[in-house]
């Protein structure tokens, strides 16, 4: 089955599933509405099993996966798949799995079974009671080895990281085509954004930790293309459609197109600009605009990246610039990539500010500004995609240990998963990870790498 | 593991139908044959062993590395065409249906816009779910090694600026309440709320947008100007009235249209706005949203659409249903006065009926001025039902030289026409004709006419006038008829019929006098009255009681 087709249907098994979890718990088998429930899974599982005869729910760190594929936690599953993600944990089970064959009876066992775990060794209990009762085509495993799981994802790494940085190279050419005045178009831009929604869909924290290599190029060319992944990551929490996502991306990544046109100078100067030139500088949203309309673009893609490319500076509030008057609307992307632009913005060294903020620090001051500067929801959204110490940020745990964060929990924000790269001791560790959900450990302060001598680069390429 | 051998055959079917679709185009049978062909044989692979996966070379496709096509020539090699845009390898899985296939085989012969699109972006933008590409980026190189750049050593002891104050001690005490970044489900149903209207949305505020930037790059306004039917039509498509009416507010500025190249190209697309591509769908958009549409906003639109789109109005006037939309299409036609008459002549040369009676009803209903001309000149026009809803449409427009015209009919040579005048003046009322009707009735040349002509005028003639006829129709059910006159006798019959037709007391007595008289004919024409009379009554009655019912 493709992919796609696979998360789709996985998606819906996997919805329903949770909806007769919890109707189980509520109602007793003779209800209407848990009759209803039970027939709506147990139709659309033996018609998947019909073809694929194994139906495997499994979840690694906060995520959703089918049968190997990620599932999308998009508004729509928002509150189920994050149900679910909790009674895995409560059971501590890394997967679920279903066999072709299965009876109405073992299923109704099972979900008596799987009401509330005890409080010792759940998954054990969980496992020889399934024995006990004779549930056969339903098999339980504890949470997947996480190692072995970074190392079946090293194609996709790879992957990430072609697109990565194919999106720096085709920035770049339309920047200096658009400079020397050549013929510009939007198809490599297109392709190189489409391969980053596929490698997104395959696993968003390849994507999101290549954002927290910084100023290895030219800033704008880096930011952009940041900006683009860190926007594509929360369009896929807003349930956008692949195609919706494509644009989106494009947009993102068009977004300063702009700054071609103003002097290098103005952008690299590495004082602060005067008031002629930071009049100038504003004008980059109009320049982005005129730009794209230039392109001959008035195609879906490039109205919203024109518009994308006028709004961006224009804060929640309507103030900012190029223009908005009261009671205008502020477009969902463009209050979109106004946060996730100030982040990457705010978190990256540049001439004119050799001295960036600390990731999580950046969250704290984004959320400050809620409201004002910032939509809201948009904003909860974008922390739920990158947590309070998004991927890449170099930690130090309360138990002394210092290392990378790598993943983010969704159901508790602030408890990341690091990679331990100095133990308490002071000396360089390898292959340790530290999911602090799972562990007594916090993290105490964020630190800058610098600081360390460490190249983050080293640890997320 | 895929049979290659069947995946070959696959393959070379699926090169012919490619080949039919760039030669004949969609629709043709000899595409639908191949294709047909194709997708039964593919389906029929799927279903029995699965996916399969074709890998793409620079010149040749393989299946589980063995070459099973090869086209080297680069002008018509389908694999070279897929390698050079990067595709790789291209999978079938089941499920597959015949309008993915299409579609697919459809963007394999699609001529791309250089710089703008390639196969693979088609391909990915075409999200089957059934059809899969392996796509590579070509060009591009990972490097080994990425060191971040030091401007904090770079500047040296030059003082620092801050982009962003970074108040880190304070933000470091700042927490974050974790519960407040959850969403709610209010919320998350805002969310999609918005997601959902979001490419509605994007067109409608980019437009406002590029009203008020302040833009400096006069080519920006040129291609905006150019691209004014394309924001259309999509705006159209997304039920955004409100954007097409800012579209044609932004091209009447008087900065914008004092421009010639903004103001050809604002023609250009008041051209296409009055196109069936754009007139159709338009209509058919209000028609749906009737109840929902800003009518101020529906007028502002209309008003652009000039004599150009009445052929599209009357195609869509001719297949509406129901009365409320056919009025709204036939005022809207009506409403272009002088040009919808000269599309009616023109409709009217082509001889089509049924045409013709659908102008008749838009003039008809709207009550439309000025064309009495028009319907005047389907008299002539071979249809008896053409001619009868003219006289129909005359009569009820009721102007001067209609009437006029009216008179003239009644004389027209031809008989069918005479009798379709008067029938339509007695179902109008149009009692200014009754005393013409009279003269002609009691005229010397009536005998001469036939009967059914005779009974077309009497009853006219009684219908216009009534009990006030008693007397007269009295007279002709009497008349003396020495001579064997068969035109009296025909006139008695009618005269006896015309009484049974009016249907009173009084012209009751008369007939039953009639039934009782010495003389045979009378005797027998008053009894044929009196049967009209009762069952005329019977069906009153009845139609009385149903209506009661």
């Amino acid at each position: 089955m493709i992919e796609k087709e696979l998360r789709r249907r996985g998606s819906k098994i996997t919805n329903l599933f949770v909806v007769l979890v919890k109707t189980s718990r509520i109602y007793d088998s003779t209800n209407v509405t848990y009759v209803n429930s039970f027939q709506a899974f147990t139709s659309a599982l033996r018609e998947y099993l019909s073809e694929m005869n194994r139906f495997e729910l499994q979840t690694v760190y906060d995520l959703l996966f089918v049968s190997g594929v990620r599932l999308r936690i998009d508004l729509e599953a928002y509150i189920n798949f994050e149900f679910l993600v909790e009674e895995f944990k409560r059971w501590d089970l890394g997967e679920i799995a279903f066999s072709a064959g299965i009876g109405d009876e073992e299923i109704e066992k099972f979900l008596r079974i799987f009401r509330s775990p005890p409080k010792t060794d759940p998954f054990t209990f969980l496992k020889e009671t399934l024995s006990r009762e004779g549930i056969t085509n339903i098999q339980v495993a504890p949470p997947i080895d996480v190692e072995s799981k970074l190392v079946t994802e090293d194609h996709r790494r790879e992957r990430a990281k072609v697109a990565y940085f194919s999106s720096i190279s085709a920035i770049k050419e339309i920047a200096h085509n658009l400079r020397t005045k050549q013929i510009v178009g939007l198809g490599r831009v297109k392709r190189v954004i489409y391969t980053l929604v596929d490698s997104l869909f395959e696993d968003e924290s390849v994507l999101l930790g290549l954002t927290a290599i910084k100023n290895f190029d030219d800033y704008t060319y880096n930011h952009s293309v940041n900006v683009s992944i860190l926007a594509l990551a929360v369009g896929n929490k807003l349930g956008l459609s692949k195609v919706a996502l494509g644009r989106l991306g494009v947009a993102a990544i068009m977004h300063d197109i702009g700054k071609t046109l103003l002097d290098r100078a103005l952008i690299n100067s590495p004082d602060g600009l005067t008031d002629q030139q930071w009049l100038e500088m504003k004008r980059h949203p109009i320049f982005g605009m005129e730009r794209i309309i230039e392109l001959k673009k008035l195609d879906p893609t490039g109205v919203l990246a024109a518009l994308v490319a006028i709004q961006h500076h224009i804060n929640y509030d309507l103030s900012g610039y190029p223009i908005a008057i009261p009671g205008d609307v502020l477009n969902l992307f463009s209050r979109l990539i106004r946060i996730v632009d100030s982040y990457d913005a705010m978190t990256t060294a540049r001439p004119y500010q050799p001295i960036p903020y600390l990731p999580d620090l950046a969250i704290k001051a984004l959320w400050r500004k809620r409201e004002t500067s910032f939509d809201p929801l948009l904003l909860k959204l974008f922390i739920r995609t990158v947590g309070i110490y998004p991927i890449g940020t170099i930690v130090r745990l309360t138990s002394g240990e210092i290392g990378m964060v790598t993943g983010v929990n969704i159901s508790a924000l602030d408890r990341p998963v690091v990679k331990v790269i100095i133990d308490a001791d002071g000396n360089i560790v390898k292959e340790r990870i530290r999911n602090l959900e799972r562990e007594p450990i916090r993290v105490d302060r964020s630190i800058r790498p610098e600081n360390l001598g460490i190249n983050i680069a080293d640890y997320l390429l | 593991m895929a049979i290659v051998a069947e995946v070959k055959g696959l393959f070379q079917k699926l090169i012919k139908a490619v080949k039919a679709l760039q030669m004949y185009g969609e629709g043709h049978p000899s595409f639908n044959e191949f294709f047909q062909n194709l997708y039964r044989d593919l389906d029929d692979y799927l279903l029995r062993f699965g996916d399969f996966t074709l890998e793409v070379q620079q010149f040749g496709v393989s299946c589980e590395g063995e070459e099973i096509y090869k086209d080297e020539d680069r002008s018509t090699s389908l694999p070279y065409r897929l390698f050079s845009d990067g595709i790789r390898a291209i999978g079938f899985h089941p499920g597959l249906t015949e309008a993915e296939l299409k579609q697919f085989l459809s963007l394999l012969i699609k001529e791309v816009k250089p710089q703008e699109e390639d196969l693979a972006t088609l391909i990915w933008e075409g999200d089957f779910s059934h059809i899969s590409c392996d796509i590579v980026q070509q060009g591009v190189e990972v490097p080994e090694e990425v060191k971040p750049v030091d401007y904090l050593s770079e500047r040296g002891e030059k003082k620092i600026h801050l982009a962003y104050p970074i108040e880190e001690d304070e933000l470091r005490r700042f927490t974050i309440p974790l519960s407040e970044v959850a969403l709610t489900d209010p919320e998350i149903e805002e969310l999609k709320r918005e997601v959902q209207m979001v490419d509605r949305a994007v067109y409608h505020d980019f437009i406002i947008s590029f009203e008020r930037a302040p833009l400096t790059s006069e080519q920006s306004y040129i291609i905006f100007f150019e691209g004014l039917s394309e924001l259309a039509r999509e705006l159209l498509r997304l039920g955004d009235l409100e954007g097409i009416a800012r579209l044609i507010r932004l091209g009447r500025r008087e900065e914008f249209s004092n421009k010639e190249p903004l103001r050809l190209r604002f023609e250009k697309f008041v051209d296409f706005v009055n196109s069936e591509e754009f007139v159709r769908p338009l209509i058919r958009f209000l028609i749906e949203n009737w109840t929902k549409v800003d009518q101020t906003i529906a007028r502002e639109i209309m008003g652009l659409l000039d004599k150009r789109s009445i052929p599209t109005l009357f195609a869509l006037y001719k297949e509406a249903k129901g009365y409320e939309l056919e009025q709204f299409l036939a005022r809207l036609i009506a409403g272009y006065g002088d040009a919808a008459i000269e599309f009616f002549t023109k409709v009217a040369e082509e001889r089509e009926a049924d045409d013709v009676l659908a102008t008749l009803k838009i003039i008809g209903t709207t009550e439309m001025k000025d064309a009495t001309k028009y319907i005047v000149g389907l008299f002539s026009f071979p249809s008896s039902e053409v001619k009868m809803k003219a006289i129909e449409n005359l009569i009820a427009l009721g102007e001067g030289d209609a009437l006029t015209n009216i008179s003239r009919l009644i004389a027209d040579p031809n008989e069918s026409v005479r009798i379709a005048t008067v029938k339509a003046i007695a179902q109008f009322g149009a009692i200014k004709f009754a005393d013409y009707l009279h003269e002609i009735i009691t005229g010397d040349d009536f005998k001469d006419r036939s009967y059914e002509e005779k009974r077309a005028f009497v009853f006219a003639y009684a219908d216009l006038l009534k009990e006030e006829l008693i007397p007269f129709f009295e007279k002709g059910l009497n008349r003396w008829n020495p001579m064997k006159s068969n035109h009296i006798e025909e006139m008695r019959n009618l005269s006896a019929l015309a009484l049974g037709r009016i249907g009173t007391s009084s012209s009751l007595s008369v007939l039953l006098k009639g039934s009782k008289s010495h003389r045979k004919a009378v005797r027998e024409a008053s009894v044929r009255g009196l049967k009209l009379f009762e069952k005329r009554g019977r069906d009153d009655r009845e139609g009385a009681e149903e209506k009661r019912e």
